[in-house]
């Protein structure tokens, strides 16, 4: 056997071997699961909203009282007056003026009367490590992020949750993707394939996994290989010569398995597309609802923002005919940059997405799938608390939002910072706060809740042992009841 | 003895090799000549910082800058200069992301020398600075130094009306469009 032969055939050795060995470790993973018993019949999912840009979430969630003076000395210009924030009952903090609904929903006031479906995380951010002080911070102590203070590294380091950085990218939910989908999608048998990770948003690193991507919709469902849908005669023979063109010579042609791979797969994300849009189009009803006249009726604003949580209702609805027990969905609302006139565009903002996030979950409410869903935010990082004049630039740490059925509304988790400029959580250049929380310990919480087991955590979570024991029988946070 | 003369050759031709890139970059410097009659007698645009001394060599990023906010080059030139010295830092700094630039102050501390080489690119009391340390426009205005990756940064001049944000603004992309 020459070395070339040899190659070869190790190659195809060690394809068919992963395959196996796949099959293996999957079978292996649902005996895992199954003698858990934990998962039951409940369907979930995870909604992310990306507020791309980096959200000034210290004008967002704001101290009252005792504290109020002092954000307000750091804020300077920028301040938002006491009187004008939204009331969070029972603790020290108000919310931006623009936020009535959210409020609403962490009080449980309003529509959401003895429902508190929103709590909120202080001072959390991308961290490899903890960082005990200031001091570590500016000694070089203790192993930071990677360029922090950027957009796009910090947005991958959300994603990702590893901010050391990666040499093949993969997103956090993508690698939970990785674990679950074979062992609690169980529904999909008989060579039915629909992926879990759905993004209203085009493609993101958060849910791109080793072998698990994400299906990308838009606000009107599955984007069709033909350019539009339709039963047209026209369009139907256009699809079929489609089909043709991606099939035949697949089989005729090509020996190399890769290149039939990827023809496969293009023709069965079309597949996909199609089964996919079947459903999406007619979502029928839930808990005696029509799903489609709940989400038109829902007081969603009048903002493009709005057509990516519309269809991530219909996408959530459709979960069973899709034979889904997890799924995630990725929104990713941007324009958060606000280095200049942040108080005005960050109060209309604020304002669409506070009437999305409570539209959203009136219609999760409507359709019985409260309990079912959580959603919540992340952002590129939080922004310095010092005013430009007119805006605020980069920063690190931030506030965030958490909301569904699942969670302990009524609750701000995690140690708010001081807000003393070059106080003792400011890092430097003019109100940099360092994370007490890690974006790590956040994202562990909901995957727990979502249904990755104690010994998958570091897999997707590689520096979740920093911070927090995964076999711990308490939550790394709090915020879910 | 064989082996400690061995060990003497080696550690010679190790010795001359450390002192060639310091030959190099000292041929480089003086081979550029005392700056030109023209570029000594033109008036630095910004008043701030003092003058620096006539015995000073121009490290490769001051050459860069050579005729920053002068008057009679259009003023996207300055960004562009400002660009290339930015573009050699990154490529020099490999590790440059220990010391991450998110604003002007960062940019500039960094070029100052608080940078993993600890090499000054720019000195203190350049006409680039302000009399606080930030990079400034032709106007006196802060640039807004803004990362949209830790390689690249976009550059804003307020402009002549000295407001960020306004019509009159100059912007360089990373990509220097």
């Amino acid at each position: 056997m020459n070395r070339r032969r040899f190659l070869g055939e190790a190659s195809c050795a060690a394809i068919g071997s992963t395959s196996v060995l796949s099959t293996l470790l999957n079978l292996t993973m649902a005996n895992h699961a199954a003698a858990q018993g934990g998962f039951g019949t409940q369907r979930k999912t995870l909604v992310c909203v990306f507020l791309s840009g980096g959200c000034d979430t210290f004008n967002l969630l704001v101290p009252t009282g005792a504290g109020y003076s002092e954000y307000a000395a750091a804020r300077s210009n920028l301040a938002i007056p006491q009187a004008q924030l939204r009331t969070l009952t029972g603790t020290n903090f108000g919310l931006h003026p623009s936020c009535s609904k959210l409020a609403e929903m962490f009080n449980g006031t309003g529509s959401f009367v003895g429902k508190k479906r929103v709590s909120m995380l202080a001072n959390v951010g991308t961290l490899i490590e903890p960082i005990p002080s200031k001091t570590a911070y500016l000694n070089g102590s203790v192993a930071l992020p990677k360029a922090l203070f950027s957009h796009r590294d910090q947005i991958e380091q959300w994603q990702t949750s590893v901010p050391q950085g990666m040499q093949v990218l993969s997103g956090w939910g993508g690698r939970a993707a990785d674990i679950i989908h074979s062992t609690l999608n169980t529904e999909q048998t008989g060579g039915f394939y629909m992926p879990m990770n759905f993004s209203v948003a085009g493609n993101s690193a958060f849910q791109i996994g080793q072998s698990e991507g994400q299906f990308v919709i838009t606000g009107s469902g599955a984007l069709a290989f033909t350019g539009s849908t339709g039963d047209s005669a026209s369009l139907q023979a256009k699809q079929s010569v489609i089909e043709q063109t991606v099939e035949s010579p697949i089989e005729q042609h090509y020996s190399n398995l890769f290149q039939r791979t990827h023809g496969r797969i293009t023709a069965n994300s079309m597949a996909r597309g199609e089964e996919f849009q079947q459903h999406f189009s007619s979502p029928g009803t839930l808990n005696g609802q029509d799903v489609n006249t709940v989400v038109a009726n829902a007081p969603f604003p009048n903002h493009w923002i709005s057509a990516q949580f519309r269809a991530a209702v219909k996408t959530i609805a459709i979960r069973q005919q899709l034979k889904l027990m997890r799924q995630t969905m990725f929104i990713d609302f941007g324009g958060w940059d606000h280095h200049a006139e942040l108080l005005e565009n960050h109060a209309s903002m604020l304002a669409i997405l506070d009437g999305a996030l409570y539209a959203f979950q009136l219609c999760l409410e409507t359709l019985g799938l409260a309990n079912d869903v959580i959603t919540f935010t992340a952002s590129d990082f939080g922004r310095t608390l010092r005013s430009n004049g007119q805006g605020t630039d980069h920063a690190w740490s931030g506030n965030q939002i958490v909301m569904g059925g699942p969670v302990a509304g009524g609750l701000i988790r995690g140690s708010f910072p001081s807000l003393v400029i070059e106080g003792n959580d400011d890092v430097g250049r003019g109100g940099r706060i360092f994370p007490k929380l890690s974006a790590d310990q956040y994202f562990c919480e909901l995957l727990r809740w979502f249904g990755v087991t104690a010994g998958d955590m570091d897999e997707v979570l590689p520096n979740i042992r920093n911070f927090y024991d995964p076999y711990s029988s308490s939550n790394p946070v709090g915020f879910l009841a | 003895m064989k082996i400690n003369r061995r060990l003497f050759v080696l550690g010679l031709i190790l010795a001359l090799a450390s002192l060639v890139p310091l030959a190099w970059m000292f041929l480089i410097v003086t081979s550029k000549g005392p700056p030109s009659p023209r570029e000594a007698s033109r008036e630095p645009a910004i008043p701030d910082g003092p003058p620096i001394p006539t015995s000073h060599i121009p490290t490769a990023s001051e050459r860069l800058l050579e005729g920053y906010a002068d008057p009679s080059t259009p003023p996207i030139e300055d960004l562009k200069k400002v660009q290339r010295v930015v573009a050699g830092y990154f490529s020099v700094v490999k590790d440059a992301s220990r010391f991450p630039i998110g604003g002007n102050a960062d940019l500039a501390a960094a070029l100052r020398g608080e940078n993993p080489n600890r090499e000054t690119y720019l000195p203190e009391g350049h006409p680039v600075f302000s009399k606080d340390g930030l990079l400034i426009d032709r106007w006196g205005s802060p640039l807004v130094v803004h990362p949209e990756a830790w390689t690249q940064l976009e550059l804003r001049s307020a402009g002549p009306d000295k407001i960020a944000y306004t019509s009159d603004d100059l912007v360089m992309k990373p990509s220097g469009k």
